[in-house]
């Protein structure tokens, strides 16, 4: 066995790289050698994977392994970048997925090597709906014990309304009445933006409409006592540069 | 559900139709459970985590099944036995546990059974694997039930790389010869 052929056991054993794993298919299809050996010992291969005896399976897992799969996907923004638009689909079911893109789109910030972007461009091969992202920011903590939080916030255009999309991550935990409240600044003013809780994990996401006309150039985030604050009365989390 | 193919299942899974996945779970899970718990050498905790993984990946899984490429049981198990691997490279790492080099003896560890197990007749594999050396046996059990690479083996073996790949080879062509001739 030489050249391309000594490839065939680590094939086997599943222990080429995802190019080279490639290339040996395209080998594969080719050589005679090798495709007459390897349908011989992946069928052994494959016929190992039976090697194990019943085992009693306990009844509760079932219940534990549909909770652990729902809890998970839903509550997994930062470790699977997959399921954290997922997870952003389903909040946002009454509205059209355009927004869905116009979040995407914010992700950037992110990096374009991020897999967030990835996933944002398969969006957008796969949707039409015509959104058009006004304004991107994002989010600093103003807190420096408090470093893991980020944030992203887009204005985003649908027919004739404008909406502020935030989605905020790692916000420390609220106690009793407690809200988030989102803060517009212009020229010292501010106006309010609605209001949000983070979910266990400290994720957080506000959808909130705009006035056709407004205008500001930074987003606060405070921590209101409850949902009645006309201007802030809590201490400010996190800004917009 | 339960009039569905498991092809048909996994394309509701994509949909997030969680009743899907609990109908592969009341279908797969003898096979996932037993599969996993010979894996994790017996360990209950590490197999329930396992298993929950499994249907984590299966749930999340963007490439899907495809009926064309081969058996579900065979695509279910492929999954299966990447998860268990990447379980217990990790749990390696952590403990640094010495390796157990005890020669698994054939007759100990090699019964099979499962009625999902594509008809196969649990004598037929410990028959075929009885004629393997023990070396071989060894070789594969390392290999595919204990997740050392072929590099960690040659090293546990003290035995260069090329030597392991050629006992691999025979192996498995031993196997095949005897599951066929067990076949007829
Ligand atoms: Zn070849």
């Amino acid at each position: 066995m030489d050249g391309p052929c000594k490839q065939l056991i680590p094939y086997i054993a599943g222990e080429l790289t995802e190019k080279e794993e490639k290339q040996f298919k395209h080998h594969l299809d080719q050589c005679k050698t090798c495709s007459e050996e390897y349908s011989d010992m992946s069928g052994a291969w494959n016929f190992l994977q039976y090697d194990f005896k019943e085992k009693e399976v306990p009844a509760a897992l079932k219940k534990e392994v549909m909770e652990y799969v729902l809890a998970t996907e839903s509550e997994r923004p930062s470790s699977r970048p997959a399921s954290w638009l997922d997870s952003l689909k389903k909040q946002f079911t009454p509205l059209t997925s355009g927004l869905v893109l116009a979040m995407a789109a914010v992700i950037c910030f992110l990096g374009l090597n991020s897999p967030y972007f990835q996933e944002f461009k398969a969006a957008l091969q796969t949707d039409q709906i015509a959104t058009q992202t006004l304004n991107t920011w994002s989010f600093e903590g103003t807190d420096i014990n408090q470093r893991e939080l980020t944030g992203i916030a887009a204005v985003i255009q649908e027919d004739k309304s404008k909406k502020l999309i935030v989605q905020m991550r790692n916000m420390p935990a609220l106690k009793g009445s407690e809200v988030y409240q989102v803060w517009l600044l212009k020229d010292g003013e501010r106006e309010n933006a609605g209001i949000f809780k983070p979910d266990r994990k400290g994720t957080g996401t506000l959808s909130f409409s705009l006035k056709k006309d407004i205008r500001f150039d930074q987003i606060g985030i405070t921590v209101e006592p409850d949902d009645t604050s006309r201007q802030p009365r809590g201490k400010k989390v996190a800004g917009t540069g | 559900m339960t009039d569905k193919s498991d092809e048909e299942l996994m394309k509701l899974i994509k949909e997030k139709k969680s009743s899907a996945l609990e109908e592969i779970y009341d279908r797969y899970i003898k096979l996932i459970y037993g599969f996993t718990f010979k894996f994790m050498n017996g360990n209950e905790e590490s197999t329930k985590e396992v298993v929950q993984l499994v249907f984590l990946r299966l749930w999340t899984t963007k490439s899907g099944y495809d009926s064309e490429k081969g058996s579900f049981v065979n695509w279910i198990l492929t999954i299966n036995r990447n998860i268990c691997i990447d379980y217990i490279r990790k749990e390696r790492i952590h403990r640094e546990k010495q390796i157990n080099m005890m020669n698994p003896s054939p007759q100990e560890s090699s019964a099979v059974s499962d009625e999902a197990a594509a008809g196969l007749l649990q004598d037929e594999l410990s028959a075929a694997k009885s004629r393997l050396s023990s070396a071989q046996y060894r070789l594969i059990h390392l290999l595919y039930w204990q997740g050392y690479s072929l590099t960690e083996i040659a090293q546990i073996e003290n035995e260069p790389v090329g030597t392991i790949k050629s006992r691999l080879h025979q192996s498995l062509k031993r196997l095949k010869r005897h599951l066929e001739l067990g076949e007829r």
